[in-house]
């Protein structure tokens, strides 16, 4: 492996979360997240020679991954083509704390996201990722005001959601 | 349960997380990263395609109306078949150039938008294809000319000519008229959704919803 893979797999290593939690909000099952993960990998790669430092590298991450996991242009069956087996995972989940059926909070959480638009999921990844609006911001290209805003309304949206789900 | 309580479950989550995650160093070493391709690369190819397909078929045209300069029953209708083909060149000209400046390490909503515009270039492709028609039958005297040898002005009579010109002209409110229809918002509308999706334009869908996404994100606190 070349320096600049090694260096590469280093700041890989050190943000293997951030790839597993953006992969993890978007994608609805195991195969469709290991395609996923494997695409934020790729364009991170190519997009890496081109890093500016202005930003946080955190900043520059998020975008990509968010953008790779929005956009329309998901590439189906790369995986496929890539390693020719179903069962490689480039993340290896020992056991995965996300998908705990007895954690109500994480269940009611993962309820939650699952019935949010692409944009608001971002939105509260990034909150729940304990991001500053201004971060929040700079990440999705909205005003600051527009971020404390929205979360304002998803609090009250979660109040509400979770009184109705008391009184049945 | 609070956001705030939400958050700090998140974040208790996160602990374990980092214990439980590997990255497969071997696999990783088997992902053929060299050869990683940016996600569009697929529609920049298209791109080239048409616009090599578009800049011969120009080349062509253009010397096929030189050779017939005497002739402007043959080089006016050879002229404006070569207008939307150089409107095609154009056009993929601009498309390569809006393909350039996606870099996905921007901010998301500005992102998502290129992309919006990068996947539109099928309605314009499909625009012009439209605005085409009422011009048939300039296709018609320049490709029994060019391919076949046949002068079709030797065999319409004159109320032949009167009927192919009523029915060019016709076609010109109609053509207006769908053009002005020919947009995503009017998927419910089948002959539409026929046009724009016949060679799987479902990403082009889908960009389109993402862009609503986007507009009610933005709007919402306006």
């Amino acid at each position: 492996m070349n320096p600049d893979q090694e260096r590469f797999l280093s700041v890989l290593e050190a943000h293997k979360k951030l790839i597993y939690k953006v992969s993890h909000t978007y994608c609805r099952d195991r195969e469709e997240f290991q395609d996923l993960v494997q695409e934020i990998i790729s364009q991170l790669w190519l997009a890496y020679p081109k890093y500016d430092d202005r930003y946080k590298f955190s900043t520059w991450m998020y975008r990509i991954a968010l953008n790779t996991a929005i956009s329309f242009l998901r590439k189906e069956s790369r995986r496929k083509e890539t390693f020719g087996t179903l069962n490689s995972q480039l993340l290896r989940i020992a056991d995965d704390p996300y998908d705990d059926p007895y954690d109500q909070q994480l269940v009611r959480l993962r309820q939650l996201i699952s019935q949010m638009d692409r944009m608001n999921k971002a939105l509260i990844l990034l909150y729940l990722e304990d991001k500053s609006y201004q971060e929040i911001a700079d990440i999705l290209g909205i005003t600051v005001t527009n971020v404390g805003s929205k979360l304002n309304r998803i609090r009250k949206q979660l109040r509400k959601q979770f009184e109705t789900q008391k009184k049945h | 349960m609070e956001l705030e309580a939400l958050k700090q479950s998140w974040q208790e989550m996160d602990q374990k997380l980092e214990r439980q995650i590997t990255l497969n160093r071997e696999l990783f070493r088997q992902l053929k990263l060299k050869e990683s391709r940016n996600r569009l690369f697929p529609l920049t190819l298209y791109r080239v395609v048409e616009l090599i397909l578009f800049l011969v078929f120009s080349n062509l045209l253009g010397r096929y109306l030189f050779d017939h300069l005497g002739h402007p029953q043959y080089y006016i209708p050879a002229g404006i078949i070569l207008i939307f083909a150089l409107s095609g060149i154009i056009g993929a000209i601009g498309q390569l150039y809006y393909i350039s400046q996606v870099n996905f390490a921007e901010p998301v909503t500005k992102i998502q938008k290129k992309l919006m515009a990068v996947a539109s270039h099928r309605i314009r492709l499909v625009k012009l294809t439209l605005l085409s028609l009422p011009f048939y039958l300039c296709y018609a005297v320049v490709g029994f000319e060019w391919l076949l040898g046949i002068d079709i002005f030797q065999y319409g009579n004159q109320s032949w000519w009167v009927i192919q010109l009523a029915f060019s002209a016709s076609l010109i409110p109609v053509v207006i008229w769908a053009i002005s229809k020919l947009n995503y918002q009017n998927l419910h509308l089948r002959w539409v959704r026929h046009l724009l999706e016949t060679d799987g334009a479902k990403p082009v869908r889908e960009a389109m919803s993402v862009l609503e996404e986007i507009k009610m994100f933005e709007q919402e606190d306006q």
